[in-house]
């Protein structure tokens, strides 16, 4: 069974140090995500879905400290030296930050930080690396490429921005795509398009969809499996439609009843015979 | 519409650009309202939704005098808010009061809670004589679910919730009769955000409140509102009473934005709306679109769009579109009705 899973998360926790004593962020937390497959750490700020997309990636501050497990197609990361961490990096699991506006450099073009992680990571040369970075920025939809290629990130709306991320995120052909909150500054229009974006990317890399999002709707129309943290810690996991339909956990059941559109869900379906 | 506490009439404003600016773009200004007409019932709580740039804040500004309008009129108990005197001014001030989007940039980190509920009767000193001050304080406080301690207290002791329910005791001490609250939930987490929308319906609902509910998200404003205007570049597309705007949209931006935000239990049942993914970015206020402003984004738009821009048909219940959806047969729409 471990086999056919390109990730499994066992016991993990993350505990931040500082001098005024020390935060543990994520406690225990298990999940394991098959080829392919998609899944969705579900929580509020602080509930620690940002620490454990962090500690797989391998990219927590210095002060954090790792126990437990991630293996990524058998291959323990916990405790990986950082030269074996950059190579897969990027290369096999490869993120989507949150916020685009910071995520870019303003002072490079886009198409030039595109082009880096083929020139610096795949060896291209600077002209095929640049055509390889216009492909991608079409990959991902953005009309015009190779003009916009030439453009700085503040010439990018927020939905294109994040689109550049995504074409950064995909240009290795990862086989883990994690998703931090891909959509939370832009507007519930440009969400869906960037959604449909993630989606398709998804469908159509066959790469495995780990989805950070505090949004139940979203969740639910992105991903097969969910994981329900609080402070840290799993409260639920299951298919989102079990979860959703029939939550076990207070926490869970909480979370749904406090989302708008369940009230609103709720009015329609006493309405409704 | 009977007893109207609020009426807007052909509300303009536009923002002048700089020279360089006029230039580059060729246009003279951002004209974030342009041509907005409503009227808001006694006790009547209206949500207004559209994305950033739709003018929805611009219009939260102008409603509460922040910002003056180009031009348009804005009636509050059918006194025209432009032509009052100094005295209907003051009044105007104190009854109609706006709940801001970011709880910790609208709370003076210098003030105790005391001062910050305390002000607007300094203002207003006849409102709550001298020696009732510090009880009504501990009512406001307590109708928000904050203890008496927290008079003591500075804004940064608080969390974000707490500091926007602040915000709405602060609102409500000099006895509104409107409340403006433009995204008072949009920092906040989910379970936080039902908190206070919650406490927000009980006092509406206690103090019989005239309520605009701004915000971006139409599961929320459904939650609240009685009736919900839908705006885009600067325009509404659609009003209606909330729940014929949820159960059957009429304009395509309006059913496009629904089904951006998916209803979780309804997804997972499969009983969501469809799935509609609009093409490309909303276009720039400084050049809209010729026509409908919604075209270049809508998957109907035919020549017709471009050439004529639809209105309302009236401004109670209908869609700005000439190709309306979910419209029952027989049924007038004004905007449908090809030039």
């Amino acid at each position: 069974m471990a086999d056919s899973n390109v990730l499994d998360v066992e016991r993990l926790s993350v505990r931040f140090t500082s001098p005024e004593g020390d935060v543990t962020a994520v406690r225990d937390v298990s999940f394991s995500l098959p080829e392919g497959g998609s899944i969705a750490l579900l929580g509020e700020s602080g509930s620690g879905k940002t620490a454990t997309a962090r500690a797989i990636m391998g990219i927590l501050d210095n002060n954090a400290v790792t126990s437990g497990s991630i293996r990524f197609r058998g291959q323990e990361l916990v405790g990986l030296d950082e030269e074996s961490y950059q190579k897969l990096r990027g290369a096999e699991i490869a993120m989507v930050f949150q916020d685009a506006q910071s995520a870019l450099n303003p002072a490079y073009t886009v198409g030039w930080q595109i082009a880096e992680v083929f020139r610096l990571r795949d060896g291209r040369r600077r002209s095929e690396a640049k055509r390889l970075a216009i492909e991608a920025l079409e990959r991902v939809g953005i009309p015009d490429a190779a003009r916009r290629a030439r453009q700085y990130p503040h010439q990018f709306s927020g939905g294109m921005r994040q689109r550049v991320l995504i074409a950064i995120a995909l240009a290795l052909r990862p086989c883990v795509l994690i998703a931090d909150e891909p959509t939370t500054a832009l507007d519930a229009t440009i969400q869906a398009q960037i959604l449909e974006l993630i989606r398709e990317v998804h469908r159509e890399s066959g790469a495995a969809l780990v989805l950070i999002s505090h949004d139940l709707g979203v969740v639910a129309q992105m991903v097969q499996r969910v994981v329900v943290m609080k402070d840290g810690e799993v409260v639920e996991e299951g298919a989102v439609r079990d979860v959703y339909l029939r939550p076990q956990h207070p926490y869970t059941r909480a979370l749904l009843e406090a989302s708008p559109s369940f009230q609103a869900g709720r009015f329609v379906t006493e309405e409704e015979p | 519409m009977n007893d109207p506490i609020l009426q807007v009439t052909d509300l303009h404003k536009h923002f002048p650009l700089p020279f360089l600016e006029r230039m580059r773009t060729g246009a003279k200004a951002v004209k974030a309202l342009d041509g907005v007409t409503f009227s808001v019932a006694r006790g009547e709580t209206v949500g207004i939704v559209g994305e950033s740039g739709c003018g929805k804040s611009t219009l939260a500004r102008a409603l509460v005098g922040l910002d003056k309008p180009t031009s348009g009129t804005i009636r509050v108990n059918g006194i025209d808010v432009a032509t009052m005197t100094r005295a209907q001014r003051r009044q105007f001030h104190r009854t109609v009061q706006m709940v801001f989007q970011d709880p910790f940039a609208s709370l003076d980190p210098r003030m105790r809670v005391r001062r910050i509920i305390g002000e607007g009767w300094r203002a207003h000193p006849d409102l709550v004589p001298e020696s009732q001050r510090e009880r009504t304080a501990v009512e406001l406080l307590e109708s928000v679910r904050l203890p008496e301690e927290a008079l003591n207290r500075f804004p940064h002791q608080f969390s974000g919730g707490q500091r926007q329910r602040i915000g709405i005791a602060r609102a409500l001490a000099v006895q509104p009769s409107i409340l403006v609250c433009d995204e008072p939930t949009s920092g906040l987490d989910v379970s936080v955000q039902a908190q206070v929308l919650d406490l927000l319906r009980g006092l509406v609902h206690d103090r019989g409140l005239t309520v605009l509910f701004i915000g971006h998200d139409l599961p929320m404003i459904r939650s609240i509102a009685d009736r919900v205007i839908v705006m885009y570049l600067g325009r509404i597309v659609e009003v209606g009473p909330a729940e014929r705007i949820f159960a059957a949209p009429q304009h395509p931006y309006t059913k496009a934005l629904l089904s951006a935000t998916p209803d979780p239990l309804r997804v997972t049942s499969g009983t969501a709306h469809e799935r509609i993914v609009l093409r490309g970015d909303v276009p720039s206020p400084l050049n809209p679109p010729s026509g409908c402003r919604f075209r270049t984004r809508c998957w109907k738009a035919q020549d017709l769009c471009a050439q004529v821009e639809p209105v309302l048909a009236d401004d109670v219940n209908s869609a700005a579109c000439h190709f309306p959806e979910n419209i029952a047969p027989g049924t007038v729409t004004g905007s449908s009705v090809a030039a």
